[in-house]
């Protein structure tokens, strides 16, 4: 298993290759959402060669109201 | 009543309403984009924050900002450094499709107040990469100044600390940016509650107001909406009329000559 922060949560996933594939994963598939891993953005097109690691921070976002 | 031609320029865009509203704290989703509606405004600010899978990825905002059909001005809130702000502002760029970044790094939270060091440093970066920022600063000179040296073109001083409707605590201090920064676009951010607060800005040569909460959170948002949409007219139209010199000394509006009852006196 690998073990990821996903939006400031411990989490276990099954080994996975890619971002792309946690994304499937996770059911954020067609959602608008982009993410940011160890602080870092990273553009959708870059999913499918995003390699996680252990203990990679990830954040989740989408579009919400704001002043 | 709204000066024709009366444009207000945000970097390379041309913009009527000198009202920018945001999308946060409403009773409904509806009363927003009613109250969104009779601002007039053109541009709306919101953000990005942790959703799970099962919100949809905020689908039904996004069908009203599609319905909106306003310029999106995304923020930074809640970002304490700069590198969280450059990181959130280029996921907004990719989610929003927009270089338009409401830049906010702040550093303290009992007030909301800015860090200045951590806003300049995150303006720079982001300028470089191509973004349009729209710093959220407090009324100090010197960081507006250092800002617009930067090449922000847009400048957004605070009235007040967020949410606090406490108007504008230092006029002196706007009214020396303004007159220090005669070609940058100057925008009170926040802290306006009233109406009034609005108008007074606006009587400063400010060239608009960003509101939020004095709106969301009115017993009537829809109402207020509109009465701050005529304040900033109003104050529009004011600081264009050039105001009356400020007297010590009263002086009579009616004429004294042919004043009835009228004795010479010898003193």
């Amino acid at each position: 298993m690998l073990t990821l922060t996903i939006n400031g949560q411990a989490t276990q996933v099954p080994p996975l290759n890619t971002l792309q594939e946690l994304i499937g994963h996770l059911g954020y598939e067609q959602k608008k959402i982009v993410v940011a891993i160890n602080l870092n953005f990273i553009p959708k097109n870059q999913y499918p060669s995003i390699q996680l690691k252990d203990n990679d921070q990830l954040e989740i976002l989408s579009a919400v109201q704001g002043g | 009543m709204k000066a024709m031609n009366d444009l207000v320029t945000f970097y390379d865009q041309k913009i009527n309403s000198r009202l920018l509203i945001g999308t946060a704290l409403y009773p409904s989703p509806s009363i927003m984009t009613q109250s969104i509606e009779a601002s007039g405004a053109d541009i709306i600010t919101l953000s990005l924050r942790r959703q799970s899978p099962e919100t949809q990825g905020g689908s039904h905002f996004w069908q009203q900002l599609k319905d909106l059909n306003k310029h999106l001005l995304p923020n930074t809130a809640g970002c304490h450094t700069a590198k969280e702000a450059i990181t959130l502002a280029h996921m907004s760029r990719e989610l929003f499709e927009t270089n338009w970044v409401k830049l906010e790094v702040i550093g303290d939270d009992y007030n909301l107040q800015p860090d200045p060091y951590a806003t300049l440093e995150a303006a720079k970066a982001l300028l470089k990469d191509g973004f349009k920022v729209f710093p959220y600063c407090t009324d100090d000179l010197v960081f507006c100044q250092q800002l617009f040296d930067a090449g922000c073109e847009v400048i957004m001083p605070w009235g007040s600390p967020i949410g606090t409707g406490k108007g504008l605590m230092n006029p002196y201090a706007l009214e020396t940016i303004r007159h220090r920064l005669p070609s940058a676009t100057l925008v009170i951010d926040a802290g306006l509650g009233l109406p009034s607060h609005a108008m007074q800005a606006m009587e400063l040569g400010f060239d608009a107001i960003l509101l939020n909460t004095a709106v969301a959170k009115a017993n009537d948002p829809i109402a207020m909406a509109k009465a701050f949409r005529y304040a900033v007219d109003g104050g529009r139209m004011a600081y264009l009329s050039g105001a009356m010199e400020e007297q010590s000394r009263a002086n009579p509006s009616t004429t004294v000559l042919g004043s009835p009852f009228w004795h010479q006196t010898n003193d």
